[in-house]
């Protein structure tokens, strides 16, 4: 179940051609990221591999992709569309869990990434700092 | 119009279609509004606010935009008319819970004498104030709140003129609540601003903002989080201070607090009997 | 209904609280300060609510946001004042709040002559706010009109969800007649349309009926009104475009066209034969209409026009009231509404009578200003 890049539709890929073995393959390296000639960003729809720091883009229409990662306790999710690059929730961080990624979103600028996200301690620093509703913090139930 | 998904979990008090804000990157009233939202959704899944009752009012500015984007009954009015515009719906209907939005320009340069006459009533209604030094809408005038010296687009050559300290003129009035918060302090914003919702009479907070495409260019801060670290350096929170320490200035600092809380009778009170 | 003996200033008080008035924020001026005296002693029997201002720019605010909160709203002020309001009477218009402003004119420019009167602001009460748009403006020339101009001026304001404004004098304020007063069944009273039932979504506040006014949802009660000063969509959002703004502001101005037959009245008098027309309007009109009498004993055939209503003309009406070949326009003022008669009656010759007085004109100053056109 899987998608690139919404915005052209002539460079998806089937679904049926993906196999488990694909989607690895594609969070390691992030091929299409470098070959899409638009250079734009790539949602994978519904990532199901089960271990921690996974990357789970949602894609649900362009105003609602989310960037999220989780760990057994926190999951730190970015709204990529709304964020203007201001920087201050990676300055906020105190375990210095956001790094500014290099997906470009809609209006051109570079959303955060939780990289970092197993030393995220649910201060949620970055949600209440920014000021534009595109980043917020859950517990993992 | 296209369909938009709830996400944040602020979502709910947003209007989802004019969601990003035109406000610049790092500006401080985004952080404010989210700030704000937190505490009003406090209110209201506790009960003591009726969501259809909230109103926000707002003037001319960036500050006063803020009523775009908030899922409530909301007026977009004049510069420096938001207040009396809000005492009359106020009175016109007691059970609106009147909330204006201004910049430092709007609340107490315009709108500086509606602001004296609706702390000297105690008339029902929040004013959050947010000061960013400058009139930045309109490109980086001079305000009444810009410290001396700065230079801005109408002060080339520094500005002469003393600036107003809002919060110990609104303090000497017959104010039910003066306190001060900063948006590299939200948490404080969100606290203060949930305390006035449970009171009643004139309650007014000034929220020190940061303004890094205008006033960070005036001040050689641009960057947002240069910007950002810099106010809070300069921020000091002091707890219930009183107002002679009310002191607002980039070079002493900015302290932070609640500086007036009572429950002195306010005007609809006054009027309705309940108490005089 | 009820006779009493009242003045015009109180005529209209009681007008208002007839048509169901039930917020004032004023400031006092002379010669109007005692329409909110008496409306702070009866205005909370009536259940409504008063509140002296810190000046007249707060007070048409606070009108308008009462308004919106429900209430029908008014505020009276004189010259001066009401130039503080220009701006917000513009708010009102865009924003289409229903609303009645009192100017009760006095001597000008500027600080002027307190106590005295004119009717210099006949055209500033159309034009006074930026922008393109048409208000109703009405001029009473009595007691009793103070009083029906007043409800129809609150009429006008809900049915058509416009400010209004009401042109009363400092001759008509302080004068007293009897005045009969309506009951409630009286007389009609219109209410602005409200929509049913919040449905959850936000309601257009500024979608327009068949009849060009739309619904007006009101603060509290669920709709998510949004009320906007800038150029919008029927949403209330901002919408700097080309074919919103032209459809937005024509029909600001259209709804109250529409309606021309309801907002214009007139009042004519010995029009039939008449050779040479007075035309009038407010105080200066009850010394036209003797003047008028005066002629026809004298032998000229003359016939009198008043007008009740300032803004807008009804251009057709005003050319069929008369065939009389001359045209004489007697104002207390350098000659204002004399431009759009002379407009109006293009092929005849149309003459101005600026008759300025601080008192009421006589008869007498009157005919001395009409007689060399005669």
């Amino acid at each position: 179940m899987y998608r690139i890049c919404l915005y052209q539709p002539r460079f998806m890929l089937e679904e049926w051609k993906f196999s488990l073995m694909a989607q690895l393959t594609c969070l390691l390296y992030r091929g299409c990221k470098y070959t899409c000639i638009y250079n734009l960003y790539l949602y994978i729809l519904k990532c199901r591999l089960l271990y921690t720091g996974v990357l789970g883009l949602q894609a649900l229409g362009a105003q609602s992709s989310i960037l999220s990662r989780a760990t057994g306790k926190y999951r730190v999710s970015v709204v990529i569309d709304r964020c203007k690059e201001c920087g201050i929730c990676i300055f906020v961080c105190p375990t210095k869990v956001l790094v500014k990624s290099s997906v470009l979103n809609k209006y051109g600028y570079h959303p955060p990434d939780p990289v970092n996200i197993d030393k995220c301690i649910g201060c949620r620093l970055c949600e209440y700092n920014c000021p534009d509703f595109a980043i917020y913090v859950e517990k993992v139930v | 119009m296209a369909m938009t998904r709830q996400i944040h979990p602020l979502d709910k008090h947003l209007r989802l279609e004019r969601i990003p804000t035109l406000y610049c990157p790092g500006c401080g009233l985004g952080i404010a509004l989210g700030a704000l939202l937190r505490a009003l959704d406090k209110r209201i899944s506790e009960g003591t606010i009726n969501p259809d009752k909230v109103l926000w009012v707002g003037g001319i500015g960036c500050s006063s935009r803020m009523v775009f984007y908030v899922n409530y009954d909301a007026a977009h009015v004049i510069h420096g008319r938001a207040i009396p515009f809000a005492l009359g719906a106020v009175l016109a209907n007691p059970d609106l819970l009147a909330i204006v939005t201004g910049g430092d320009g709007d609340i107490a340069g315009i709108g500086g004498n509606h602001l004296i006459h609706a702390a000297r009533r105690n008339v029902d209604m929040i004013v959050l104030m947010f000061t960013n030094f400058v009139y930045a809408m309109t490109g980086g005038q001079v305000a009444p709140t810009t410290p001396r010296g700065v230079s801005t687009t109408t002060t080339p050559r520094g500005n002469p003129e003393y600036p107003v300290n809002a919060v110990k003129l609104v303090g000497s009035l017959n104010a039910n609540y003066v306190a001060r918060a900063s948006v590299t302090t939200p948490h404080y914003i969100e606290q203060f601003f949930y305390k006035a919702l449970g009171m009643r009479g004139f309650r007014f907070i000034e929220i020190v903002s940061t303004c890094p495409e205008i006033y960070g260019r005036h001040i050689g801060l641009r960057d947002p989080v240069e910007m950002y670290s810099e106010l809070r350096k300069r921020v000091k929170y002091k707890h219930k201070p009183s107002l002679e320490k009310a002191e607002i200035d980039w070079e002493k600092g900015i302290v932070i607090g609640e500086f007036v809380e009572r429950s002195n009778p306010s005007l609809i009170e006054i009027l309705k009997g309940v108490r005089s | 209904m009820r006779k009493t003996f009242a003045s015009g200033n109180m005529a209209i008080a009681e007008g208002a609280l007839t048509a169901g008035l039930k917020f004032y924020a004023g400031y006092p001026i002379t010669p109007s300060s005692e329409i909110m005296e008496y409306l702070a002693e009866k205005l909370p029997e009536y259940g409504g609510v008063l509140i002296q201002m810190e000046d007249e720019i707060a007070s048409i605010n606070a009108v308008i946001g009462a308004s919106w909160a429900g209430a029908k709203a008014m505020t009276a002020t004189s010259g001066p004042g009401f130039s503080l309001m220009a701006e917000a009477i513009g708010l009102a218009i865009i924003t289409e709040t229903p609303l009645v402003v009192v100017n009760v004119m006095r001597a000008g420019p500027s600080t002027g002559v307190p106590t005295k009167t004119s009717q210099s602001d006949v055209l500033q009460a159309r034009w006074m706010s930026h922008g393109d748009y048409i208000i109703p403006v009405y001029s009473p020339w009595s007691v009793q009109e103070a009083y029906d101009l007043t409800i129809k001026a609150f009429n006008t304001a809900e049915l058509l969800r416009t400010p209004v404004v009401v042109l009363s004098d400092a001759v008509i304020a302080h004068l007293w007649e009897p005045l009969t007063l309506m009951e409630r069944g009286d007389v009609e009273i219109v209410n602005r349309k409200t929509p049913v039932d919040p449905t959850g979504e936000p309601y257009p506040p500024y979608k327009p009926d068949p009849d060009l006014v739309p619904p007006m949802p009101l603060f509290g009660r669920g709709f998510k009104v949004l009320v906007e000063s800038l150029i919008h969509d029927e949403r209330g959002f901002y919408s700097p475009r080309d074919d919103g703004y032209r459809s937005l502001v024509k029909r600001i101005s259209l709804k109250v066209l529409k309606r021309l037959d309801y907002v214009y009245e007139q009042d004519a008098r010995f029009t039939e034969d008449a050779d040479v027309l007075l035309v009038s309007y407010g105080s200066t009109a009850r010394s036209t209409y003797l003047a008028t009498i005066e002629l026809r004993k004298q032998g000229v055939k003359a016939g009198f026009l008043r007008l009740k209503t300032l803004w807008p003309l009804d251009d057709d009406r005003i050319r069929k009231t008369s065939n009389a070949r001359k045209i004489i326009v007697v104002e207390n003022n350098i000659g204002k509404i004399y431009l759009d008669i002379d407009r109006i009656f293009k092929d005849r010759e149309v003459y101005p009578s600026p008759v300025l007085s601080l008192e009421l004109p006589t008869p007498r100053d009157v005919l001395e200003a009409v007689e060399p056109w005669l």
